[in-house]
């Protein structure tokens, strides 16, 4: 008997076990957390540049790397920020006609963004600030402007007559420029630099919607980065990346419906001062460079179907992704084959474009 | 023996409970647990797959915005930012990022991302 129940307590046991596995189960989720702080990936959110960023870091140093890229976000949104009294920017768009000394970096990021205007025939244009701030897409009380003001304020659109020596800038009195439209795409070349210098070779950055992606996956998988949808929520499509970055822009980002029942939103045409209303409702870019796809996705929404796939066949340095507003998309052949659209969307029309 | 049995019993029973305990902690529906941040403060973590319908209000500085959960569906309906970004950007989407009201330092997202690492635009 003594035996027998020696031998019940002990399957009695033995039954437990599971049980213990199974608390145990929540004991190795706590641990894989901490073990996440030295193995596993590490990230951080910060709220700037009037966006959420989020950072995460897979390998190397990544408690280095996150930290000093948090250190790079706040010393650019300092040097560019066009409301902040001390920044370069502010001091520039309040020079009254005056040279103004200026930063490399800044200097260089201007220099970009009137290249980016010639390029594009005039449809980026960092000195629209002014007009865009009429409209309210800055602090978020819209408002349709009046014809004639608006052509008051496109006199002092032109970003070509922005004056730059070295460390001088001069700006015509009357005209203010903002970086916005750079700057993100900016910040994530050199978030990218930092992270590489630390021993990073897996990350995803995402900057307010900006991807911008190092290496792939540390399992050796490529990036799925979704294609927002523009007709509300989730997205489109799903793309497969490796070291690359997918910056969109799109009219759904920010709008307003004014009291004419009409839809407004933040991507200007430079040339009319009016919503860039060109058949496109959003416009992809997916290259190496963060500034050039960040500029250039504004710019190919801006310029519509024919101007955009004009200025791909000139360049070979970006893919892009085009969704129309009436119903298609059109990918370039170098992205095609990492674009697969997502069952609720199958019904929209493919369009693959070729070089030839 | 009537005993040895009756334990014998016991010990199966505990077997298949625990057995399919573990089975349910491994298989359930994970990925579903989404965190509400204000103010760079984890404020909710929520299991949208147990949550009941709700509201909840979640203030910032003095400015309110009125989180809805319902059916499982977790979205912005009020706020009292000027651009209202929040609450165009609807239901929070697996396929789509996070729902962000940037003047209220409001972040809505899931813990662990579905089946895309993030979104673009």
């Amino acid at each position: 008997m003594a035996i027998s129940r020696a031998v019940s307590l002990g399957t009695a046991v033995l039954a437990l076990l599971p049980m213990l596995w199974t608390s145990g189960c929540s004991k190795a989720g706590e641990s894989a957390v901490s073990a996440a702080e030295d193995g596993g990936p590490q990230s951080i959110s910060v709220f700037a540049m009037d966006t959420y960023m989020q950072l995460t870091a897979y390998d190397g140093q990544k408690s280095a790397a996150l930290s000093q890229a948090k250190d790079e976000v706040e010393r650019l949104e300092k040097l560019w920020s066009v409301t902040d009294e001390g920044s370069e920017i502010y001091r520039l768009d309040h020079s009254g006609g005056e040279p103004a000394e200026i930063s490399d970096e800044t200097a260089e990021l201007i220099a970009f963004g009137m290249e980016l205007n010639e390029l594009t025939g005039g449809a980026f244009d960092i000195s629209l600030y002014p007009v865009l701030s009429e409209w309210g897409f800055t602090n978020g009380d819209y408002k349709i402007p009046s014809e004639e003001r608006l052509s008051e304020l496109l006199k002092n659109v032109d970003s070509s007559r922005i004056e730059l020596s070295g460390n001088a800038a001069v700006l015509p009195d009357g005209m203010s420029i903002d970086l916005g439209a750079l700057g993100k795409g900016e910040t994530g070349d050199r978030i990218t630099e930092i992270f590489r210098a630390n021993g990073v070779s897996s990350a995803l950055l995402d900057l307010g919607g900006n991807i911008q992606v190092i290496g792939s996956k540390p399992d050796g998988s490529p990036w799925k980065i979704g294609i927002k949808s523009p007709w509300g929520e989730g997205s489109v499509a799903k793309l497969e990346v490796r070291d690359c970055c997918v910056i969109t822009s799109g009219g759904y980002e920010r709008f307003f419906e004014g009291g004419d029942g009409e839809i407004y939103w933040h991507i200007l045409d430079p040339k009319t001062g009016y919503p860039a209303k060109n058949g496109i409702l959003s416009a992809t870019v997916i290259g190496k460079s963060g500034r050039l796809c960040d500029g250039l996705s504004t710019s190919l929404f801006v310029l519509g179907e024919e101007g955009a796939k004009k200025l791909w066949r000139e360049r070979g340095d970006f893919d892009m992704i085009l969704i129309t507003e009436d119903g298609r998309l059109i990918m370039t052949e170098g992205i095609a084959g990492e674009v697969s659209l997502y069952e609720e969307f199958s019904g929209l029309e493919t369009e693959v474009m070729s070089r030839d | 023996m009537i005993n040895r049995k009756l334990l014998l019993s016991a010990v199966i029973i505990m077997f298949i409970v625990s057995g399919a305990a573990t089975a349910y902690m491994y298989l359930r529906p994970h990925g579903r647990t989404v965190e509400i941040e204000s103010g760079g403060r984890i404020l909710y973590t929520i299991d949208l797959d147990r949550e009941k319908d709700r509201e909840i209000v979640i203030e910032y500085e003095g400015r309110k915005n009125t989180v809805v959960i319902s059916s499982g569906d977790i979205c912005v309906r009020e706020a009292d930012c000027p651009d209202h970004v929040c609450i165009r950007t609807g239901w929070l989407s697996k396929a789509g990022g996070p729902i962000v009201c940037l003047p209220n330092r409001l972040v809505i997202r899931y813990k662990e991302g579905g089946g895309l690492d993030a979104a673009a635009g």
